[in-house]
Protein backbone atom coordinates (compact mmCIF):
# COMPACT_ATOMS: atom_id res chain seq x y z
CA UNK A 1 0.00 0.00 0.00
CA UNK A 2 3.06 1.99 0.54
CA UNK A 3 3.52 2.62 -3.47
CA UNK A 4 0.11 3.84 -3.54
CA UNK A 5 0.14 6.87 -5.90
CA UNK A 6 -3.10 8.59 -5.20
CA UNK A 7 -2.86 11.26 -7.33
CA UNK A 8 -2.42 8.74 -10.35
CA UNK A 9 -5.47 7.29 -9.49
CA UNK A 10 -7.35 10.31 -8.99
CA UNK A 11 -6.12 10.80 -12.47
CA UNK A 12 -7.45 7.26 -13.76
CA UNK A 13 -11.01 7.64 -11.35
CA UNK A 14 -11.92 10.94 -12.52
CA UNK A 15 -11.62 10.63 -16.17
CA UNK A 16 -14.14 12.01 -18.68
CA UNK A 17 -17.15 9.76 -19.24
CA UNK A 18 -19.99 11.21 -21.95
CA UNK A 19 -23.17 11.73 -21.11
CA UNK A 20 -26.09 9.28 -22.26
CA UNK A 21 -27.44 11.77 -24.41
CA UNK A 22 -26.60 14.63 -26.65
CA UNK A 23 -27.07 18.07 -25.15
CA UNK A 24 -26.37 19.64 -28.51
CA UNK A 25 -29.86 18.49 -30.00
CA UNK A 26 -32.14 21.02 -28.48
CA UNK A 27 -30.05 23.50 -29.97
CA UNK A 28 -29.49 21.87 -33.57
CA UNK A 29 -32.12 23.78 -34.87
CA UNK A 30 -31.87 27.07 -32.90
CA UNK A 31 -30.98 29.82 -35.01
CA UNK A 32 -27.46 31.67 -34.84
CA UNK A 33 -27.26 34.62 -33.72
CA UNK A 34 -27.17 36.78 -36.89
CA UNK A 35 -28.61 39.55 -38.63
CA UNK A 36 -28.05 38.56 -41.75
CA UNK A 37 -32.26 37.91 -41.85
CA UNK A 38 -32.59 41.08 -40.95
CA UNK A 39 -30.82 42.83 -43.22
CA UNK A 40 -32.00 40.90 -46.00
CA UNK A 41 -35.47 41.78 -44.31
CA UNK A 42 -34.51 45.57 -44.60
CA UNK A 43 -32.91 44.99 -48.29
CA UNK A 44 -36.30 43.55 -49.58
CA UNK A 45 -38.49 46.12 -48.23
CA UNK A 46 -36.14 48.83 -49.52
CA UNK A 47 -36.74 47.25 -52.88
CA UNK A 48 -40.57 47.29 -52.59
CA UNK A 49 -40.56 50.86 -51.35
CA UNK A 50 -38.63 52.28 -53.72
CA UNK A 51 -40.60 52.16 -56.96
CA UNK A 52 -43.50 53.04 -54.93
CA UNK A 53 -41.74 56.53 -54.27
CA UNK A 54 -40.66 56.66 -57.42
CA UNK A 55 -44.17 56.45 -58.61
CA UNK A 56 -45.37 58.75 -56.07
CA UNK A 57 -43.34 61.37 -56.96
CA UNK A 58 -43.98 60.74 -60.75
CA UNK A 59 -47.58 61.32 -59.80
CA UNK A 60 -47.58 64.41 -58.07
CA UNK A 61 -45.48 65.94 -60.79
CA UNK A 62 -47.73 64.91 -63.22
CA UNK A 63 -50.46 66.67 -61.47
CA UNK A 64 -48.27 69.91 -61.04
CA UNK A 65 -47.87 69.61 -64.67
CA UNK A 66 -51.25 69.12 -65.75
CA UNK A 67 -52.36 72.33 -62.98
CA UNK A 68 -49.90 74.64 -64.79
CA UNK A 69 -51.26 73.89 -68.57
CA UNK A 70 -54.70 74.39 -67.12
CA UNK A 71 -53.43 78.00 -65.31
CA UNK A 72 -51.86 78.46 -68.98
CA UNK A 73 -54.94 77.89 -71.20
CA UNK A 74 -57.21 80.30 -68.12
CA UNK A 75 -54.25 83.01 -68.59
CA UNK A 76 -54.53 82.93 -72.22
CA UNK A 77 -58.25 83.08 -72.20
CA UNK A 78 -58.18 86.03 -69.74
CA UNK A 79 -55.67 87.67 -71.91
CA UNK A 80 -57.94 86.81 -74.95
CA UNK A 81 -60.80 88.37 -73.88
CA UNK A 82 -58.99 92.02 -72.55
CA UNK A 83 -57.58 92.12 -75.56
CA UNK A 84 -60.99 92.01 -77.62
CA UNK A 85 -62.07 94.40 -74.79
CA UNK A 86 -59.72 96.56 -75.45
CA UNK A 87 -60.03 96.53 -78.87
CA UNK A 88 -63.94 97.35 -78.07
CA UNK A 89 -62.56 100.49 -76.57
CA UNK A 90 -60.60 101.51 -78.46
CA UNK A 91 -62.97 101.26 -81.48
CA UNK A 92 -65.90 103.53 -79.09
CA UNK A 93 -63.50 105.90 -78.38
CA UNK A 94 -62.05 106.62 -82.38
CA UNK A 95 -65.72 106.72 -82.99
CA UNK A 96 -66.57 109.41 -80.32
CA UNK A 97 -63.52 111.53 -81.32
CA UNK A 98 -64.72 111.32 -85.19
CA UNK A 99 -68.15 112.68 -83.94
CA UNK B 1 -16.69 31.84 -32.22
CA UNK B 2 -18.37 28.23 -33.45
CA UNK B 3 -22.19 27.95 -33.64
CA UNK B 4 -24.14 27.35 -30.35
CA UNK B 5 -24.78 23.28 -31.11
CA UNK B 6 -20.61 22.50 -32.19
CA UNK B 7 -19.73 24.59 -29.09
CA UNK B 8 -22.27 22.25 -26.90
CA UNK B 9 -21.03 19.22 -28.76
CA UNK B 10 -17.37 20.13 -27.50
CA UNK B 11 -17.83 20.74 -24.25
CA UNK B 12 -20.56 18.64 -22.79
CA UNK B 13 -18.24 15.76 -21.91
CA UNK B 14 -16.64 18.19 -19.82
CA UNK B 15 -19.63 19.87 -17.98
CA UNK B 16 -20.91 16.34 -17.67
CA UNK B 17 -18.47 14.72 -16.65
CA UNK B 18 -17.88 17.29 -14.15
CA UNK B 19 -21.18 17.05 -12.41
CA UNK B 20 -21.52 13.52 -12.48
CA UNK B 21 -17.85 12.97 -10.38
CA UNK B 22 -19.12 15.67 -7.96
CA UNK B 23 -22.51 14.38 -7.36
CA UNK B 24 -22.56 10.66 -8.20
CA UNK B 25 -25.57 10.81 -9.29
CA UNK B 26 -26.05 10.48 -13.27
CA UNK B 27 -30.01 11.84 -13.86
CA UNK B 28 -29.05 15.07 -11.29
CA UNK B 29 -25.58 15.40 -13.43
CA UNK B 30 -28.08 15.50 -16.81
CA UNK B 31 -29.90 18.14 -14.98
CA UNK B 32 -27.24 20.54 -14.29
CA UNK B 33 -25.53 20.20 -17.64
CA UNK B 34 -29.17 20.96 -19.30
CA UNK B 35 -29.26 24.04 -16.58
CA UNK B 36 -25.30 24.81 -17.87
CA UNK B 37 -26.14 24.96 -21.05
CA UNK B 38 -29.30 26.79 -21.55
CA UNK B 39 -27.57 29.48 -19.03
CA UNK B 40 -24.47 29.46 -21.70
CA UNK B 41 -27.46 30.22 -24.62
CA UNK B 42 -28.21 32.98 -23.07
CA UNK B 43 -25.02 34.47 -22.15
CA UNK B 44 -23.51 33.28 -25.32
CA UNK B 45 -23.37 37.18 -27.12
CA UNK B 46 -21.59 38.30 -23.47
CA UNK B 47 -18.65 35.60 -23.62
CA UNK B 48 -15.46 36.79 -26.10
CA UNK B 49 -13.44 33.54 -27.24
CA UNK B 50 -13.59 30.21 -26.92
CA UNK B 51 -11.36 29.98 -24.43
CA UNK B 52 -13.68 32.22 -22.34
CA UNK B 53 -16.73 30.49 -23.14
CA UNK B 54 -14.65 27.22 -21.20
CA UNK B 55 -13.67 29.13 -18.42
CA UNK B 56 -17.13 29.74 -17.76
CA UNK B 57 -18.95 26.74 -18.24
CA UNK B 58 -16.11 25.57 -15.47
CA UNK B 59 -16.72 28.11 -13.21
CA UNK B 60 -20.56 27.96 -13.55
CA UNK B 61 -20.86 24.29 -13.38
CA UNK B 62 -19.11 24.26 -10.58
CA UNK B 63 -21.09 26.68 -9.03
CA UNK B 64 -23.99 25.06 -9.99
CA UNK B 65 -23.24 21.21 -8.80
CA UNK B 66 -22.04 22.73 -5.32
CA UNK B 67 -25.92 24.23 -5.07
CA UNK B 68 -27.64 21.12 -6.26
CA UNK B 69 -25.54 18.82 -3.78
CA UNK B 70 -26.65 21.65 -0.96
CA UNK B 71 -29.90 21.07 -2.03
CA UNK B 72 -29.86 17.60 -2.41
CA UNK B 73 -28.00 17.17 0.66
CA UNK B 74 -26.13 14.70 -0.76
CA UNK B 75 -23.35 14.20 0.80
CA UNK B 76 -24.42 12.38 3.76
CA UNK B 77 -25.89 9.54 1.51
CA UNK B 78 -22.63 7.41 1.35
CA UNK B 79 -20.56 7.04 4.18
CA UNK B 80 -17.48 4.90 4.54
CA UNK B 81 -19.08 2.24 5.58
CA UNK B 82 -21.54 2.33 2.39
CA UNK B 83 -18.05 1.74 0.34
CA UNK B 84 -17.30 -1.43 -0.84
CA UNK B 85 -13.90 -2.32 0.09
CA UNK B 86 -11.20 -4.19 -2.22
CA UNK B 87 -11.05 -8.00 -2.10
CA UNK B 88 -7.82 -7.87 -1.60
CA UNK B 89 -4.08 -5.61 -2.05
CA UNK B 90 -3.69 -6.77 -5.72
CA UNK B 91 -7.04 -5.44 -6.36
CA UNK B 92 -5.94 -1.97 -6.30
CA UNK B 93 -4.72 -2.52 -9.69
CA UNK B 94 -8.35 -3.75 -11.14
CA UNK B 95 -11.72 -0.85 -11.91
CA UNK B 96 -13.26 -1.36 -8.47
CA UNK B 97 -10.36 0.34 -7.10
CA UNK B 98 -11.41 3.76 -9.28
CA UNK B 99 -14.88 3.22 -8.11
CA UNK B 100 -14.01 3.18 -4.88
CA UNK B 101 -11.94 6.18 -5.13
CA UNK B 102 -14.64 8.08 -6.91
CA UNK B 103 -17.28 7.06 -3.67
CA UNK B 104 -14.40 8.26 -1.26
CA UNK B 105 -14.60 11.64 -3.38
CA UNK B 106 -17.83 11.88 -3.02
CA UNK B 107 -17.66 12.08 0.66
CA UNK B 108 -15.29 14.96 0.86
CA UNK B 109 -17.40 18.64 1.72
CA UNK B 110 -18.59 20.60 -1.09
CA UNK B 111 -15.76 22.80 -1.81
CA UNK B 112 -12.86 20.02 -1.38
CA UNK B 113 -14.66 17.66 -3.52
CA UNK B 114 -15.33 20.63 -6.32
CA UNK B 115 -11.59 21.15 -6.09
CA UNK B 116 -10.04 17.36 -6.42
CA UNK B 117 -12.23 17.00 -9.57
CA UNK B 118 -11.16 20.19 -11.10
CA UNK B 119 -7.18 18.93 -10.37
CA UNK B 120 -7.70 15.18 -11.78
CA UNK B 121 -10.24 15.13 -14.22
CA UNK B 122 -9.73 18.56 -15.99
CA UNK B 123 -5.79 18.75 -14.77
CA UNK B 124 -6.10 22.25 -13.95
CA UNK B 125 -3.49 23.77 -11.58
CA UNK B 126 -4.48 25.47 -8.10
CA UNK B 127 -4.25 28.92 -9.36
CA UNK B 128 -6.77 28.60 -12.12
CA UNK B 129 -9.22 26.32 -9.80
CA UNK B 130 -9.00 29.00 -7.48
CA UNK B 131 -9.97 31.98 -10.18
CA UNK B 132 -12.34 29.59 -11.66
CA UNK B 133 -14.30 28.85 -8.11
CA UNK B 134 -13.35 32.51 -6.64
CA UNK B 135 -11.15 31.16 -3.59
CA UNK B 136 -7.83 31.95 -2.64
CA UNK B 137 -5.08 29.92 -3.84
CA UNK B 138 -3.43 29.02 -0.34
CA UNK B 139 -7.39 27.58 0.39
CA UNK B 140 -7.26 25.38 -2.73
CA UNK B 141 -3.53 24.20 -1.58
CA UNK B 142 -5.15 23.95 1.67
CA UNK B 143 -7.65 21.94 0.85
CA UNK B 144 -6.19 19.96 -1.66
CA UNK B 145 -3.47 19.05 0.51
CA UNK B 146 -5.92 17.67 3.39
CA UNK B 147 -8.43 15.83 0.31
CA UNK B 148 -5.27 13.90 -0.49
CA UNK B 149 -3.85 12.92 2.78
CA UNK B 150 -7.51 12.21 3.99
CA UNK B 151 -8.27 10.07 0.70
CA UNK B 152 -4.71 8.39 0.88
CA UNK B 153 -5.16 7.50 4.22
CA UNK B 154 -8.73 6.40 3.80
CA UNK B 155 -7.55 3.88 1.26
CA UNK B 156 -5.02 2.71 3.21
CA UNK B 157 -7.14 1.85 5.87
CA UNK B 158 -9.53 0.08 3.51
CA UNK B 159 -6.15 -1.86 2.16
CA UNK B 160 -5.09 -2.68 5.72
CA UNK B 161 -8.58 -4.24 6.96
CA UNK B 162 -8.70 -6.33 3.44
CA UNK B 163 -5.30 -7.63 3.91
CA UNK B 164 -5.66 -8.81 7.49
Amino acid sequence: MNDFDIERELHKALQRVEPARDFSLPFAKAPTKSYTWMALAAALILVLLTPLGVLRYQARQMRGEEARAQLVTALRITSNKLQKTRQLVVRELNRRNSL
Amino acid sequence: MKGFAELVRQHQSMVFSLAYHFLQDRPLAEDVTQEVFFQLYRELASLENEQHVRFWLRKVTSCRCIDAARRRKLRPRLTLEDIREPASHESFRDPLLSETLRKLVATLPETPRMIVVLRYQEDMDPSEIAETIGIPLATVKSHLHRSLTMLRGKMQRLGRETVS
